[in-house]
């Protein structure tokens, strides 16, 4: 825990390739924003020798829909253009959480990519991105992968990314007509070693023509572990039920029953379990809400 | 002469802040002194260990380094981190434990000081820190109150057996609570706990200490009562430097909350700077400040409350086990202030209160804002509550049926209680909130996710401590050759405006126009000897020491006006000084501006100058306590456990805004502290470990813009017999009713009782799930222990048997 | 295992690109030309307050929750705390020096806090001004929730925020009625 970094080695590559490079080094970092590097260096949580900028390598700044529907989010787009999405109902979980963050200001100096990759796991906007389905594309500066955003966490702290490799983009996947989805939190005090400060909740419900029938859901449940966790069991269970509060009930409750211990303190666990059903109830309700919204240009 | 007063009672711009807007204003780590180091602790990672020992060698050999070191180095003397023990009287000051060293010999929590480095610049000094190699002996910690009170329990501090670190009776037990309990119709029981609350002042913690060639020391800091800080640096820890040879500077302050009563780093930049032979400047990070040493004293308490069936109290009773953490600070005297305040608010005659506060392996704790009154009000308002909820009273009935009126006991018998407006704020505040229509009874309307509730709380709070502390205050004003004055003053401006409200009960009392005169504070060199800003004393203690220079300030313009009017039957008697001009009062086109007077006084060429100047001193013995009332509406959402402030109303008897404008500020700031402190604001130590858990800030949630309800702050204005204009004080009054009102209102809304601080979701939600049961009643901060009404009892019977059998024998 | 850092890997492949030591940082700062030296690992508050001598951002958490370091890089509110300097070099900053007028008139943003009290101890404000420029910039007219929302993140220990939103709606109307 200092007041300042010491010193590191510093690039400003302007090719994927020459990052990737760089980067392949042990003790290197990347940097996109920096909102959690930076104040991470200072702590000495991390101790990177050299810092590999992304911030001037080109092609990485796309963030728009191509004609198959896919959203993509290029590595140094803003969360703060994540906003936009409030208007699509079907992503409007990722602007919810973009516009819960404390402090707004992260929005302007941080990105979504670096966000995904700092692989904190009380970070918002993964929850969201695994609602929504949305998937890390991830280049060696020669080809590219696709892993889900829930599998891109295999350990704590950890992303999938290998040396020599950087996300260039976070894709959301095309959206079907009449879906909705919605994000939420409520802050806690961590009371354990491994418990987290909050429990957030996020989910994706696609109606049927007459938006009465669920035909498709995704539910992610967040800060209970060491990223966010989908609940297909869950999911398939709503599929084809009716879009209505017993239905979200239902849900809320497997959800939370399904919900891991983080502690072995039995009161901390039953009230996180209590605030993951009350998350999930209102995350899938509000999503449903939206998925009957007129719809929006 | 008028009863329309100039300044006094104006909403008039404070004379510091501009430099505040235009980022000109300069605190301790703006400030640049030549050839100054860079300086840094070293922390320990253990809870409690011995050290073996320190290898400082490679430290030491790193570029850039030019001092280190441990506890070998500091002089063997311990303190006490509180400054403002050197306020007390002999027979409290000896009770006050000194306990730490400038640099800890063992390291007692995680966090503590085992060594700190000195180097050219920040990055040198803090790669040095992890060149020094500590060899540590863990030892078994303990981490909660009850469990360091047992029998096994791991020893702290060799000298304090028990980890007992003070423990004494309320100083003002009286009547015979036992059989009062006995006899009543109705007795109720409740238990509470509330959570260190962070001071969170923004500006963290730094110093800068450098000695001079002829001995002198200088030490530039925020303290919060630099002439006692500089005291009990001389008296306790560098006792070669004489208390007149330290020069204390208090740039502006980022805030203190009453964290600046105690010593941060001052102890270390002034070791560091005499092993290194230049300045060094110590600075801190936010962790540190987390898992450090000041935070609100978490106090467990079981408050007992008997009374008739007409509703009157007959009994009142309060047990206190406070934390101290690892060392004492505050805790003692919080303990203490809270059974002054929580055993003060109702008439009673048959009063018992205890305190016992423990050590453990945590952070230290110490006096935040309130200083024991809001840790107290939380759980004595509820038990009050509960009380009335017995006899199925309103809960305001209960209230006005027990305040203290006028000539009851004060907070400090055997003085009587002077001043009370109490009665009026209940009133006027339950009026606006709306009470008769939102109250509707103790039964409750079941269902629904939401429920909605309102609570109140009426309380008292000192307003200097006058009786138990050396309440002295000294000001001066000198008026130059121009007209202008200087007002010397030393109290602690720390944002509350108090340098503003001084300068305009200065020039209401003075008559010299209040836009020409200057305030200087801040260095010891300069102020007079007062104790500081605390308690709420600053505009009631040393507005009265302004107040006495500034009539002497006035009657010597007088004196010296006479002559100038050129006419026999002009008297002093008939002049008048007011917003700087001298005038008959019979005649007030007659006169002319103070600055011809001031000259005169100056530049005399014949055998009679002198320049006009008073100095001013006010000793306080006794306070005037100024009261408030409180309602609140909330809403529970039953599903998540969060607590939403609809409305928020308040009432305050603060005899008269000096400047309303500031008091408002005051009022408001601290009510959103309050409600911090109610709702979102808890430090976590984990039971296992002691380390901090919320160590930033975002885990340590904070009010924000968002936080703020529908809040009216009323100001009932009667003046007092003692303050400036009957001025009574206003920093702490705001902070202790918010807890105290939103927790009777969540019981109104959902029917749970939460006996922890904050009232948090999760602790919202077990209650609710658990609701009836008896393990349901809380838990205590660190392990989930609770302790049982019948457990304290056992606890309280043996220590009295033992006083009885010691009494016995005397 | 830290997730920016990338495992041991096979020999680096040849890097053209030349690491950037210390750069001299000719910044704008407040419309002026002003040059640092900057090495990567400085922070933006430590530059600003250290070598340009504007005290005016404060340290008081390092992590970018409190906003007491807000500056505007290319108009635009960032935490000087968590950014290194060398990222900013070419931008222009604004921070609160830059505020009042060249002939010290204060800005009405300023005056309207000293005007309504909204400065306390004051360790807040430098940043809570920048924000709130920030703010009537985009948004010349606010509602008080509108500006409740914008200062969200500019936390203040001392005023409980009451007045310090009537004075940003008090700036914001005084501007409004042309009085500048």
């Amino acid at each position: 825990m200092g007041r300042v970094l010491q010193p590191f080695e510093y690039y400003e590559p302007t090719t994927i390739a020459e990052a990737v490079a760089l980067a392949a080094v042990p003790d290197a970092s990347l940097l996109a924003g920096g909102c959690y590097l930076v104040p991470g260096m200072r702590c000495g949580i991390v101790r990177p020798r050299r810092v590999v900028s992304v911030m001037k390598v080109e092609g990485l700044d796309g963030f728009g829909l191509d004609s198959r529907g896919e959203l993509r989010v290029g590595a140094k787009v803003k969360i703060r253009e994540l906003r936009w999405l409030a208007r699509i109902p079907g992503r409007a979980a990722l602007s919810d959480a973009a516009e819960k963050l404390q402090p707004a200001d992260i929005g302007n100096m941080g990105t979504l990519v670096g966000n995904v990759c700092s692989a904190v796991p009380f970070y918002d906007l993964p929850v969201a991105l695994t609602a929504l389905g949305a998937e890390v594309r991830i280049s060696d500066g020669v080809s590219e992968r696709t892993l889900p955003v829930d599998e891109f966490y295999p350990a704590p702290r950890t992303t999938a990314a290998q040396a020599g490799e950087l996300v260039t983009s976070i894709a959301l996947p095309p959206i079907p007509p009449n879906s909705g989805s919605a994000f939420g939190k409520i802050a806690k005090a961590p009371r354990r070693e491994g418990d987290l400060n909050r429990v957030s909740a996020a989910c994706f419900v696609a109606l049927d023509g007459e938006r009465e029938t669920i035909v498709d859901a995704a539910i992610a449940v967040g800060n209970c572990g060491v990223g966010p966790r989908r609940v297909p069991a869950v999911e398939s269970a709503i599929r084809g039920r009716p879009a209505a509060p017993e239905t979200y009930a239902r849900a809320a409750d497997a959800a939370a029953a399904g919900t891991a211990p983080m502690t072995d303190a039995a009161w901390v666990e039953e009230t996180r379990r209590a605030l993951v059903r009350a998350l999930v109830r209102d995350a899938l309700e509000q999503a449903a809400d939206r998925a009957r919204s007129p719809a929006r240009s | 002469m008028s009863d329309e007063l100039s300044y006094v009672g104006k909403r008039l711009a404070r004379p510091d802040i501009a430099p505040r807007v235009t980022g000109q204003a300069e605190y301790t780590e703006d400030i640049v002194v030549a050839g100054m180091l860079e300086g840094r602790p070293l922390r320990s990672p253990h809870a409690h260990a011995r050290i073996r020992s320190i290898d400082t060698s490679k430290a030491r050999a790193l570029p850039g380094v030019v001092a280190v070191i441990t506890h070998h180095d500091v002089p063997a003397r311990r303190f006490t981190r509180s400054t403002l023990s050197e306020a007390m009287p002999a027979h409290t000051y000896s009770r006050e434990r000194q306990d730490q060293y400038v640099v800890s010999e063992k390291a007692r929590f995680i966090g503590d000081w085992v060594a700190a480095v000195a180097a050219e610049d920040i990055y040198a000094a803090e790669r040095a820190l992890e060149l020094i190699e500590v060899d540590y002996e863990p030892l078994p910690a303990v981490f909660d109150p009850f469990c360091a009170l047992e029998e096994r329990a791991p020893r702290i501090h060799d000298d304090a057996p028990g980890n007992v670190a003070f423990e004494a009776d309320f100083a003002y037990n009286c009547g015979d609570v036992e059989s009062a309990l006995a006899a009543a119709d109705v007795v109720v029981e409740f238990s509470g706990v509330n959570s260190r609350q962070k001071h969170l002042h923004l500006e963290t913690d730094a110093a800068i200490a450098w000695w001079d060639v002829d001995g002198r020391l200088t030490v530039i800091s925020p303290a919060q009562g630099p002439h006692l800080a500089r005291r009990h640096l001389s008296k306790r820890i560098f006792t070669d430097v004489e208390e007149g040879d330290i020069r204390w500077i208090t740039p502006s302050i980022g805030g203190s909350f009453g964290a600046r009563l105690a010593l941060g780093v001052e102890p270390l930049a002034v070791m560091l700077a005499k092993v290194a032979g230049r300045p060094v400047r110590v600075t801190t990070t936010r962790e540190e400040d987390f898992s450090g040493y000041s935070s609100r004293t978490d106090q467990h308490q079981t408050i007992r409350v008997g009374g008739a069936r007409d509703g009157t109290i007959t009994a009142l009773e309060q047990q206190i086990v406070s934390d101290s953490g690892a060392y004492l600070s505050q805790s003692a005297s919080t303990s203490m202030v809270n059974l002054k305040h929580t055993l003060g608010v109702f008439r009673c005659p048959n009063l018992r209160g205890h305190a016992k506060v423990v050590y453990t392996n945590t952070p230290t704790t110490s006096g935040f804002r309130g200083y024991g009154n809001p840790e107290g009000a939380f759980v004595l308002q509820q038990a009050v509550d509960m009380f009335a909820e017995q006899l199925d009273m309103d809960p305001v009935e209960v209230r006005l049926k027990n305040i203290r009126r006028v000539g009851d006991p004060s907070l400090f018998p055997p003085r009587v209680l002077e001043h009370t407006q109490l009665e009026r704020c209940i009133r006027v505040a339950a009026e606006r909130f709306g009470w008769k229509q939102k109250w509707s009874g103790w039964g409750r309307a079941e269902g629904g996710r939401r429920g909605r509730g309102v609570g109140m709380s009426a309380l008292t709070n000192t307003t200097s401590a006058g009786g138990s502390l050396l309440e002295h205050s000294n000001a001066a004003i000198k008026v130059a050759a121009d007209g202008s004055a200087d007002l010397i003053v030393s109290p602690s401006e720390m944002g509350q405006g108090i340098l503003g409200g001084l300068r305009q009960v200065a020039a209401e009392a003075s008559g010299l126009e209040l836009e020409r005169i200057r305030v200087l504070t801040g260095d010891t060199d300069v102020t007079l000897f007062d104790i500081g800003s605390h308690a709420s004393r600053s505009m009631s203690v040393i507005g009265m020491a302004v107040v006495d220079a500034a009539a002497k300030v006035k009657d010597q313009i007088r004196a010296l006006s006479v002559a100038r009017f050129d006419d026999a039957t002009v008297t002093t008697e008939r002049i008048e000084v007011r917003e700087g001009r001298v005038f008959l009062e019979d005649d007030p086109g007659r006169g002319f501006d103070v600055r011809e007077v001031a000259h005169d006084a100056i530049y005399n060429f014949g055998s009679a100058g002198a320049q006009i100047f008073a100095t001013g001193s006010h000793i306080s013995s006794g306070p005037s306590p100024n009261h408030q009332a409180a309602f609140a509406e909330v809403e529970v959402d039953t599903a998540t456990g969060q607590v939403q402030v609809l409305k928020y109303v308040v009432a305050h008897d603060i005899g008269r805004a000096i400047n309303p404008q500031l008091v408002e500020a005051q009022l408001e700031g601290g009510a959103v502290q309050g409600l911090g402190f109610a709702l979102t604001e808890e430090l976590t130590v984990d039971p296992d470990s002691g380390r901090v858990l919320s160590d930033s800030l975002f885990a340590y949630r904070l009010p924000t813009s968002m936080d703020v309800p529908d809040m009216e702050n009323i100001l009932v204005e009667d003046p007092a017999p003692v303050g400036p204009y009957g001025a009574k004080g206003v920093g702490e009054a705001p902070m202790a009713s918010p807890a105290a009102a939103v927790a009777n209102a969540v019981y109104d809304a959902v029917g749970i009782r939460i006996h922890c601080l904050p009232i948090a979701p999760d602790r919202v939600l077990w209650q609710l799930l658990h609701e009836g049961a008896e393990e349901a009643a809380g838990s205590s901060r660190v392990t989930g222990q609770f302790v049982r009404p019948s457990e304290q009892t056992a606890r309280r019977q043996d220590d009295d048997g033992q006083r009885a059998r010691r009494e016995a024998s005397a | 295992m830290d997730p920016m850092q990338q495992s041991a890997a096979p020999a680096e492949a040849a890097a053209p690109v030349r690491p950037i030591t210390k750069e001299i940082g000719a910044f704008r700062v407040n419309g002026r030309e002003r040059e640092a030296v900057i090495e990567p690992h400085m922070l933006l508050v430590d530059v600003l307050r250290e070598q340009l001598g504007l005290t005016g951002a404060k340290r008081a958490c390092a992590t970018g929750h409190c906003g007491a370091c807000t500056v505007l890089v290319e108009g635009v509110p960032i935490r000087s705390c968590i950014t290194l300097a060398i990222t900013v070099r070419e931008d222009s900053i604004s921070t609160v020096e830059g505020l009042a007028s060249s002939d010290g008139a204060l800005h009405p943003l300023q005056q309207a806090f000293v005007d309504h009290a909204a400065s306390q101890c004051g360790f807040c404000t430098p940043g809570m001004l920048m924000a709130a420029t920030a703010l009537l910039r985009s948004n010349s007219s606010p509602t008080r929730d509108e500006v409740a929302l914008a200062l969200k993140g500019n936390l203040c220990r001392c005023t409980g925020y009451v007045k310090i939103i009537d004075a940003v709606l008090d700036a914001a109307d005084r501007a409004a009625k042309g009085a500048t």
